[in-house]
């Protein structure tokens, strides 16, 4: 298996839905170039995209060959409120609201999270009230210094020969 | 000043070399085509060594408010934060670790509420932090207006 990460944001200037002037950008963000590619081993990854209701509690499963020795990357994307119960082997236990809204009246702003972290376990809770959808995607870290931990060559978006 | 945050968090996974990512077939794609208004945001540079904390502080800041964090780690660090469950009264505290290299670095993201205090705690010698903290809101906030 292979994966490719890459993180953007970017503030402007500017109201809703009229933004003043694209040209002024407080903070931008960009991620890792689109040539890097992770490899990974089977069983590595896993990902989702669920519903859940008011009141559910959801175990997250993780990647079937990850043990907590190694390190999981954990991104999640929810539409309301979420509760994240995360136990990690060097952490310890955290409880985490992730915030997100939906509708015409607030707005479609999902709630994202994502972190990286010996993770033993993540439980998701949604408070009681309306339903909720979520995607998530959890990937284990390989060595980031061993070169057999990339996938180098021509993989370059707009790569030309 | 109001502003608009743009945020897109792409990960996507190949069962196959990738020759090309516009071509490869996919495993799965995790895509964000997110947008926030935001009213108040801030941005720090800072490095730590192990065991050095940071506050991060907010402007006129209530705890119910929407607190959004963007990090960009080379090191590790965790952001702490103690506050409240969504019933407002029962103390709850986080610690989220964002590790990463310079090929790949740490990206931390939080999207919550309900949070009194932000601290950085760095757990390796010389850990950068390129650090975006924002207030962001509702549609019908009537901050906005």
């Amino acid at each position: 298996m292979h994966l490719q990460r890459q993180i953007s944001a970017s503030c402007v200037e500017g109201e809703k839905d009229s933004v003043a002037d694209g040209t002024k950008f407080p903070y931008k963000l960009v991620d890792v170039l689109p040539k890097y590619v992770l490899n990974l081993g089977a069983g590595e990854y896993t990902s989702d995209y669920i519903g859940l209701d008011g009141g559910d509690t959801f175990s997250v499963p993780l990647p079937g060959s990850y043990t907590s020795a190694s390190r999981l990357s954990c991104c999640f994307r929810s539409t309301g409120i979420c509760r994240l119960v995360i136990v990690d082997s060097v952490h310890g236990s955290s409880t985490v609201l992730l915030k997100g809204t939906e509708g015409l009246t607030k707005g479609e702003h999902r709630g994202v999270i994502m972190w990286q972290g010996h993770i033993t376990s993540i439980s998701l809770q949604v408070p009681a009230g309306d339903p909720i959808q979520v995607d998530y995607v959890l990937w284990q870290i390989p060595d980031l210094t061993d070169p057999d931990s990339w996938q180098l060559g021509d993989q370059a978006i707009g790569y030309v020969t | 000043m109001i502003f608009t945050l743009f945020l897109s968090p792409l990960q996507q996974v190949w069962p196959d070399d990738v020759t090309d990512p516009a071509q490869s077939k996919l495993a799965y794609r995790f895509r964000g085509e997110d947008k926030y208004n935001i009213l108040y945001q801030k941005i720090e540079q800072f490095e730590l060594d192990d065991g050095s904390t940071r506050t991060i502080s907010y402007a006129n800041y209530a705890s119910t408010q929407w607190a959004f964090i963007i990090a960009r780690v080379v090191g590790e660090v965790t952001i702490n934060t103690s506050g409240f469950d969504t019933n407002g009264s029962t103390p709850i505290t986080g610690k989220l670790p964002i590790y990463g290299k310079e090929i790949l670095p740490g990206i931390g993201i939080l999207s919550t509420y309900n949070v009194s205090t932000f601290t950085v705690e760095s757990h390796e010698d010389g850990s950068t932090v390129e650090l975006y903290a924002a207030i962001a809101a509702a549609d019908d906030d009537p901050l906005i207006d």
